[in-house]
C-alpha cells in the first residue's frame, strides 16, 4: 500500500466533508389541473451543483413537477399548486414573484431541440437582448463562452449569421443548452433533452452535463433508464403523481427499497 | 361491367366533372376581362386617368375619383391594420378561453358574414349622424375598417395560432415577457400570414360600393379630396354613375374605369401572393 503524499490527504479533507447546500426545496406540493390531481404531496430536495434525475412512466407527473420550478405550467389554463417551492429559500409562487427574474435564475432545455428562425449568434444573444443588455462587447463575449461551454464554438465559429435551423439536431439541442448558459442562470431543467437525438448527439450532450454540473445545478427528466444510472447523482421515482423513492442514484439502481422502483428500472413496466 | 371498370369510369367522371367547376369561373372572368379591354382600352390615356369628372363623356376622367380610392385606402388601412392585428393578438395571445371569449370568438366570425349594406347603415348612424363626420372620407374610412376588421381578426389569429408552441416556450423560458415574446419571436414569425390577410381584406374594402353610398358618398365631385374631412367618391361608385347613364361614351369611360380598378385590385393580390411565398419559404420549422 503506498503512502499519500500529504497534498493529496489535504485535496480529500477538503473536498469530503462540505455538504452541498440545498437549492431547490419542494414542500407539500400538490398539482392539479382542474378538478384532476397529478402530483400528491411531493417533498423533495435538490443539492446545488449536482445531477438530480426524475424518471418514471409517461404521464406519471415528472415533466409537471419540472416545469413547477420555472412556473412554466402558469400558461396552462386550470392549472393550481399548493404547497410550497423554494428556490434559493425563496418562495417562487409567491404573489410578489417576478416569473420573469425566476426564469433568469432556472433555465430550462425542452425535449425538441427549439432553436428560434435566427441566425446562431441571436439565439444565443436573445437572452441579453430581452434583459436590455445593449453592451456589445458584452454580448458577444457571453455568446462566444457559452458557445465553448457547450463544445459547439469550433463547429459554427465561422457561420455564425448562418440560421440556426440549418444546425443538426445535436447542434440544434446544444445550442439551446448554450442560449439557457448565456443568460447565466443557477439551475438548468432538461425535460427529456435526449430523447429526440441520435447516440452519438445523446452521447456529447451527457458529457456536456458532467462539466455543467460543476457550475450550475441540473434536474433532468429521462425515460432513459442507463442515462439517469451514467449521468445523475441523485434519482426521484415517480408513479401515478407519487414520489415513490428518492435517492442517491446508486443506490435505486442497486438496491431500491420499494417494489414499484425495483420492477420499473428492471423493465417490467412502465 | 366489372367493378373496376365502374370505378374506373366513375373516377373519369369526377375529373372532367372538377375540370368543368375549376374552368367555370375563370371563363366567365375572362370573357368579362375581354369584353371590357374591348371596349375600354382605347379609352384609358393619360387625360382619362387626371381629367376630372363632366358631363361630356369624352371629357370626363376619373381623377377624383382614383384620389378617393387612395385616400379611403390608406385611411382605412391605418385605421383597421392596428385595430385588427391588436385585437388577433389579444384574443389569441392574451385572452383566457373563458365563455365570455368563445362568445366573442363566434360573434367576430359571425360579424365577417354580415352583407356589406348593414354596416353602412351603422356607419350612416354611428358616423355620420352621433359623430357628426358627414359624407366625409373619415366617415366612409371608419364604415369600410369595420368591415374588414373581422376579416382581419381572423387572418391574424390563423397565422399566429400556426406558430409552434415550442418556440414561444423557449422565449419565456429565457425570461422574456409575454409582450417580448410575441413582439421578437411570433409575429416576426407569423407577419407574411399576417399581412396577406390584411392585404386581402383591403383590396375588398377597395371594391365596396354598397355601404359608402349609404354613409353618403357622392357620384359627381368635382375637386380632389384633400383632408380626411373632405367629401369624397370612389372608383365603384363612379362606375355605377357612368353605367346607369344613356350615352354609349360613359359606357366607354365605365370599361375604362373597370380596367384600372382590376388592374388596382390586381396589384395589390399580387403583393400579398408575394409576400406569403417569400414568407412561407423562409421560416421553416
Amino acid at each position: 500500500m503506498t503512502t499519500k503524499k500529504p497534498i493529496d490527504a489535504l485535496v480529500e479533507t477538503l473536498q469530503e466533508p462540505k455538504k452541498k447546500k440545498t437549492i431547490i426545496e419542494a414542500r407539500n406540493v400538490d398539482v392539479f389541473y382542474g378538478a384532476f390531481q397529478a402530483l400528491n404531496n411531493i417533498n423533495l430536495e435538490v443539492e446545488e451543483n449536482s445531477v438530480t434525475a426524475f424518471i418514471g412512466p409517461s404521464g406519471c407527473g415528472k415533466s409537471t413537477f419540472l416545469r413547477c420550478f420555472n412556473r412554466m405550467n402558469d400558461y396552462i389554463d386550470e392549472f393550481s399548486i399548493k404547497g410550497e417551492i423554494l428556490i434559493d429559500n425563496k418562495k417562487i409562487y409567491w404573489k410578489n414573484v417576478a416569473v420573469e427574474e425566476l426564469r433568469k435564475e432556472v433555465g430550462m432545455v425542452f425535449q425538441k431541440p427549439n432553436p428560434f428562425p435566427k441566425s446562431i449568434f441571436d439565439n444565443v444573444a436573445y437572452g441579453l437582448k430581452i434583459q436590455g443588455i445593449k453592451d456589445k462587447t458584452f454580448i458577444e463575449e457571453r455568446v462566444v463562452k457559452s458557445l465553448k461551454d457547450v463544445a459547439l464554438w469550433d463547429e459554427v465559429k465561422d457561420e455564425m449569421k448562418k440560421s440556426a435551423i440549418a444546425l443538426s439536431g445535436g447542434q440544434q439541442q446544444r445550442l439551446c443548452i448554450a442560449r439557457t448558459l448565456a443568460v447565466e442562470p443557477k439551475i438548468i431543467l432538461m425535460d427529456e433533452p435526449t430523447s429526440a437525438l441520435d447516440p452519438i448527439s445523446t452521447g456529447k450532450i451527457e458529457e456536456l452535463m458532467f462539466e455543467l454540473k460543476q457550475d450550475y445545478t441540473i434536474v433532468i427528466v429521462t425515460h432513459n433508464m442507463q442515462q439517469a444510472g451514467r449521468i445523475s447523482d441523485k434519482t426521484a421515482f415517480f408513479y401515478m403523481g407519487d414520489l415513490i423513492e428518492f435517492g442517491e442514484t446508486k443506490q435505486i439502481f442497486t438496491t431500491p427499497q420499494k417494489e414499484r422502483t425495483q420492477n420499473y428500472i428492471t423493465g417490467r413496466f412502465g | 361491367m366489372t367493378n373496376a371498370q365502374k370505378n374506373r369510369l366513375i373516377d373519369k367522371g369526377f375529373q372532367v366533372f372538377g375540370i368543368v367547376c375549376t374552368f367555370f369561373g375563370l371563363v366567365i372572368l375572362a370573357i368579362l376581362i375581354y369584353n371590357i379591354l374591348e371596349e375600354g382600352l382605347t379609352r384609358i390615356d393619360w387625360d382619362f386617368m387626371k381629367d376630372l369628372p363632366s358631363r361630356r363623356p369624352q371629357k370626363a376622367g376619373i381623377y377624383t375619383a382614383v384620389m378617393g380610392t387612395v385616400w379611403i385606402l390608406v385611411m382605412t388601412t391605418l385605421i383597421a391594420f392596428p385595430l385588427g392585428v391588436g385585437a388577433g393578438i389579444y384574443l389569441e395571445e392574451y385572452g383566457k378561453k373563458t365563455k365570455l371569449a368563445s362568445l366573442l370568438e363566434i360573434n367576430i366570425a359571425n360579424l365577417a358574414g354580415v352583407p356589406s349594406i348593414i354596416y353602412g347603415l351603422l356607419g350612416l348612424e354611428i358616423f355620420v349622424r352621433i359623430f357628426k363626420l358627414g359624407g366625409s372620407l373619415l366617415a366612409g374610412s371608419l364604415t369600410l375598417s369595420l368591415l374588414i376588421l373581422p376579416i382581419i381578426i381572423v387572418a391574424t389569429r390563423e397565422s399566429l395560432k400556426a406558430v409552434p408552441s415550442s418556440i414561444k416556450d423557449a422565449s419565456m423560458a429565457l425570461g422574456a415577457s409575454k409582450w417580448q415574446t410575441i413582439w421578437n419571436q411570433t409575429l416576426p414569425a407569423s407577419i407574411g400570414g399576417v399581412l396577406t390577410g390584411v392585404i386581402l381584406a383591403i383590396s375588398r374594402a377597395i371594391g365596396e360600393t354598397a355601404p359608402l353610398i349609404v354613409v353618403g358618398a357622392l357620384a359627381y365631385v368635382p375637386f380632389a379630396p384633400s383632408s380626411p374631412m373632405d367629401e369624397f367618391t370612389v372608383m365603384p361608385i363612379q362606375i355605377f354613375n357612368w353605367v346607369s347613364r344613356p350615352q354609349h361614351g360613359f359606357a366607354v369611360n365605365a370599361a375604362a374605369a373597370i380596367i384600372v380598378l382590376l388592374l388596382i385590385t390586381f396589384i395589390m393580390n399580387g403583393i400579398a401572393v408575394y409576400f406569403r411565398n417569400k414568407w412561407q419559404k423562409k421560416v421553416k420549422w
